[in-house]
């Protein structure tokens, strides 16, 4: 493949497929980590970090792994970067371990990453599957860090932790809670398709393929989840 | 008696899994198709959810721990998650043949389900003993199928009502899970209200 078409892969993860805002994958950390905008890049940059190097393994293994077992060696390949990444935060950083909690090791069965495998690493070069990761990974990341930023000025009154004037508005604490996470994503969803002019609510109408239950689902083949 | 209605009632009302630990959600947004797709998804969350703790909780605390590797666990409960799944799949299809259809065809999407992982490592983290985990995976399994019950009825008149197009599927979802979610936030001093503790 040449430049352009690697430039391609890259812009498709990050704004046309981005995993959250358009697809709406990989959604239960997007409600969670995100009460401060620091919290939501960190959780971004570890999912960058495990999309990336399983990304690369997989395409790499991709005709060694038989078509039939090939969901739980995935999940082991992904399960081994996710115990690295935590192993290497809790070492380095044990604030943000503490911080993200249990929401680190549920990256395993993250429908955002699995779904590059499925549609992407698991049947393309190793060249191009880390560029697709990278792509992906960012487009989570600012995704994450967005919502962060939202929640962390309705909820606390500061962004990245400096103070923010909110025009004598009281900040409002609910945005720190679960509530205020769907609320903000179901807010950031709907301006994604506004500026989309509703492709990605198209583009969620397939998602089958990308969801890591698609080929198992019993909703798959009949116009999928969102019927 | 007492301990066992305050965590279940703690499980399903005040922590939701879904709602207030937000875990889990998207077979709320999916699979929650129909009344008895719902009912079937949230059986088969149920039924994993508390057999992997009978599961994860020895391998955890008889193997994992004293050879030192506590910290493989995620790798661990994954593939317990998956052979369970596979094995449950399988004893319905022979045994329980009538069962497929309700619940059989919804135990392959629990594999994937963070709800169904995020409680064995909550177990795990808070150090709880075998009973106190099986009685927590009851109640986050009940608590999960309440809300399922619950959305999917809100669902159906979401998709019903007149609302802008860009607000449509997805991000109406999420605006009706948050207002879900206040209510259940209302409910916070519940158990100490109940119990006094």
């Amino acid at each position: 493949m040449n430049r352009k078409s690697r430039k391609d892969i890259f812009l498709n993860g990050v704004i046309f497929e981005n995993p959250l805002l358009v697809l709406a994958l990989g959604v239960c950390p997007a409600l969670s980590v995100t009460v401060t905008a620091s919290a939501g890049l960190a959780m971004g940059l570890s999912m960058l970090f495990v999309t990336l190097c399983s990304c690369v393994m997989i395409s790499a293994l991709k005709k060694v792994i038989p078509a039939k077992v090939r969901i739980p060696c995935w999940m082991v390949i992904i399960g081994t970067f996710v115990t690295v990444a935590r192993l290497i935060i809790a070492a380095y950083i044990p604030a943000l371990e503490s911080r993200l909690g249990v929401y680190l090791p549920l990256m395993v069965v993250n429908c955002a990453i699995f779904g590059r495998f499925e549609s992407f690493a698991s049947r393309n070069s190793i060249v191009n599957s880390a560029v697709d990761a990278l792509g992906t990974g960012l487009g989570y990341t600012l995704a994450l860090t967005l919502a962060g930023a939202v929640r962390e000025l309705f909820g606390s009154g500061t962004v990245f932790g400096l103070p923010v004037s909110l025009a004598g508005a009281r900040p409002a604490v609910l945005f720190l809670f679960a509530p205020g996470g769907l609320f903000t994503l179901g807010m950031m969803m709907a301006a994604a398709n506004k500026l989309s002019r509703g492709r990605a609510a198209q583009k969620q109408k397939d998602r089958c393929m990308s969801c890591p239950a698609g080929t198992v689902c019993p909703m798959n083949g009949k116009g999928g989840c969102e019927r | 008696m007492k301990d066992f209605f305050y965590i279940i009632i703690g499980a399903v009302l005040v922590n939701n899994v879904v709602l207030i630990r937000t875990m889990g959600v998207c077979p709320l947004f999916g699979a929650s198709g129909d009344r008895r797709a719902a009912h079937g998804m949230s059986a088969a969350v149920c039924l994993i959810m508390v057999l992997s703790t009978a599961a994860a909780w020895p391998v955890y605390r008889l193997v994992l721990v004293p050879l030192g590797i506590g910290y493989m666990e995620t790798v661990v409960f994954v593939l317990i998650i998956g052979g369970l799944v596979q094995l449950a799949e399988t004893a319905i299809e022979s045994f329980f043949p009538a069962l497929r259809e309700k619940l059989g065809i919804y135990l392959p999407l629990t594999a994937s389900n963070c709800a169904v992982l995020g409680l064995l490592e909550q177990n795990v983290r808070e150090g709880r003993e075998l009973g106190y985990s099986l009685i927590s995976a009851l109640g986050c399994g009940l608590g999960f199928w309440l809300v399922m019950y619950l959305f999917e009825g809100i669902k159906s008149r979401v998709d019903r009502s007149d609302i802008p197009e860009s607000f449509k599927g997805m991000p109406s979802y999420l605006i009706a899970a948050a207002i879900l979610g206040l209510s259940f936030m209302g409910l916070t001093g519940l158990l100490d209200g109940l119990f006094g503790m």
